[in-house]
């Protein structure tokens, strides 16, 4: 690993190692189960790193983690050089509006009560006016290429394509530095798939945004990631730029990922 | 392909939504051979997972079913459409496996995966407890796991995603149907997994005589793995033929934007969309339902919906003017 001094890291997992206690139905023998086996990788400002990995490799747990979810067993997780871990109450607030996920089942992200509007609104910074919120939500919403009719739509009346807009414009209104895409579009068709692709990495221009982009499929990877983190049973097993990874990956598993690949 | 498995013609469904009658799919028909790969291939919204999901009459009780569906194979034919609910149930699962997109879903999260299994298992096996545990071993090994007894006493959640989708199979598969649905089974696994579960699907046909039908929203991957495709859209055959045929002159402007969808994956300019947002299935007002994303759409199209032409080799289209 050659980490590039000209530009800033802005998020750095170390030895990251993450177990979980399960217990038989009656709670007497307790095993543990390594979802992740130290886990070391960083990621600059404006990058996109991709996580790729089979479902119950952890892929999710590293993002559970770096969100603040799931508490790893040892260590850091470093957002701008502190550790995350260590936050007090108001610094981890300020934390979770900075780095959002967007995750692969809309609805059970977005709240079946509340019309987008709602939600929106939620994720703005409290302190603005009404004025000032609306134009900022008009804004976002045409960010991500929605009408302005679907602000007074439930969820329910929306498709998958719209909703899973609706969790990225969201996202976005927290004026986020970090997107966290864990499978965000891994369930859509390809039509779609291509037309959410082209606007993610439209929208990291215009924001200047940092993503981790985490999927099983290393076709929408191709297409969006700069470097590439294969994961497998708990361990990073090859992490390198996109190109390595695609034209001459080194991990016989890597190897087999790419000989499988769908087209 | 002789002999049939499943005929369906001319099948329906609409589903009443505030008072107004909705229409899902209509007039599709198809034939799956007797073990034969069928898939049906399409964006969501265009009516798949209910198409299968009406041929078990797993649907709301409001919908409205029509048309016929007929199972043929060894036993006596049935009309899924018409038969009573009596006789659905010795449909299900024993004449019609099912696999779906998510197999964590249709598991019971308490009983483990061993304990599923022996209670889909026929009667005649399931008498004996000893010869049950055996024919789970069998199947489980015959999926291609290594350690079946180990796999029979985990829970569900012990796995991953692509053992669990070889469980799934073999539950759909122990009440020995003959036929197999499968609702976008690969969509979430990984390229090596999926390769695995296709590769099943070809040793279910060729060493238990199966038919499947699989729907998928990858046509490039039906294409390698499928016999005959059904390319839908918005609740309408758009295109049916043999794969091979399809793969080599696409008739209809929607499956070929598809195919350069895929394409454009690959390309150094970043995918390409089929034009204009997928919508679920919106009202028609008389005209070819996919014109309005259509690179080829002349007037006509947006007026008059084109009829279904096939020629003798069972190529049929739908389209005003098909691809040369």
């Amino acid at each position: 690993m050659v980490i590039n001094p000209g530009r800033q890291i802005l998020l750095e997992v170390k030895n990251l190692t993450v177990r979980y206690r399960q217990r038989n139905g009656f709670g007497w023998r307790e095993k543990t189960v390594d979802a992740l086996n130290d886990v070391s990788f960083f990621i600059h400002r404006g990058e996109t790193l991709a996580l790729v990995g089979e479902t119950g490799s952890g892929k999710s747990t590293i993002a559970m983690s770096i969100l603040h979810f799931v508490s790893p067993d040892s260590g850091e997780i470093l957002y701008s050089g502190e550790d995350v871990w260590k936050f007090k109450r108001a610094e981890l607030r300020a934390y979770h509006r900075k780095i959002q996920p967007v995750f692969q089942n809309a609805d059970e992200s977005l709240n079946p009560r509340l019309k987008v509007r709602s939600m929106l609104v939620d994720a703005l910074v409290p302190a603005l006016s009404t004025e000032e919120k609306n134009r900022r939500i008009r804004e976002y919403l045409s960010a991500v290429q929605l009408d302005e009719d679907v602000l007074d739509c439930f969820p329910h009346q929306l498709s998958g394509g719209q909703k899973q807009r609706v969790c990225i414009a969201r996202a976005l209104a927290t004026e986020s530095e970090m997107l966290i895409l864990d499978e965000a579009i891994s369930s859509q068709d390809l039509s779609l798939q291509a037309h959410l692709l082209k606007l993610l990495s439209e929208l990291k221009k215009k924001f200047s945004l940092t993503y981790l982009y985490i999927s099983h499929d290393l076709e929408t990877v191709r297409v969006i990631a700069d470097r590439v983190g294969i994961i497998k049973d708990g361990r990073l097993i090859e992490i390198g730029e996109k190109d390595e990874i695609f034209n001459s990956p080194e991990e016989p598993y890597t190897q087999l990922l790419l000989e499988r690949s769908r087209f | 392909m002789d002999r049939l498995a499943l005929d369906v013609r001319n099948l329906s469904l609409s589903i009443q939504t505030e008072g107004v009658d909705k229409s899902i799919f209509e007039d599709v028909s198809f034939c799956l051979g007797d073990s034969s790969l069928l898939a049906v291939v399409g964006e969501s919204g265009g009516g798949k997972s209910l198409l299968c999901k009406s041929l078990l009459r797993l649907i709301p009780g409001d919908a409205r079913l029509s048309g016929s569906a007929v199972i043929s194979g060894l036993q006596t034919p049935v009309d899924l459409i018409s038969c009573p609910d009596f006789e659905m149930e010795s449909v299900r699962g024993r004449r019609i496996g099912m696999v779906f997109q998510e197999p964590a879903a249709s598991m019971n999260p308490v009983m483990t995966c061993g304990e599923q299994i022996c209670d889909a298992l026929p009667k005649t096996i399931r008498i004996d407890r000893r010869s049950a545990r055996r024919r789970t071993t069998e199947l489980l090994e015959f999926v291609g796991f290594k350690e079946p007894s180990r796999i029979a006493r985990s829970y569900p959640h012990e796995l991953s995603g692509g053992m669990l989708q070889k469980v799934a199979t073999v539950l759909a598969i122990a009440g020995e149907p003959s036929i197999l649905i499968a609702d976008e089974p690969s969509t979430a696994l990984d390229a090596v997994n999926r390769f695995e579960l296709m590769e099943l699907f070809q040793r279910l046909r060729n060493e238990f005589g199966m038919s499947i039908l699989w729907v998928t929203h990858e046509l490039r991957s039906a294409l390698t793995y499928a016999d005959e495709l059904l390319v839908m859209y918005a609740g309408n055959v758009m295109e049916s033929g043999s794969a091979a045929e399809i793969a080599e002159h696409p008739k209809h402007p929607y499956t070929k934007a598809l195919l350069d969808v895929e394409k454009s994956f690959r390309e150094p300019d970043g995918p390409r969309p089929i034009p204009e947002e997928t919508l679920p299935v919106k009202k028609r007002d008389g005209g070819c339902v996919f014109a309005g994303r259509c690179e080829f759409a002349k007037p006509i199209c947006r007026n008059e919906m084109p009829k279904w032409e096939s020629d003798q080799r069972r190529r049929g289209w739908r389209c005003h003017f098909p691809l040369k």
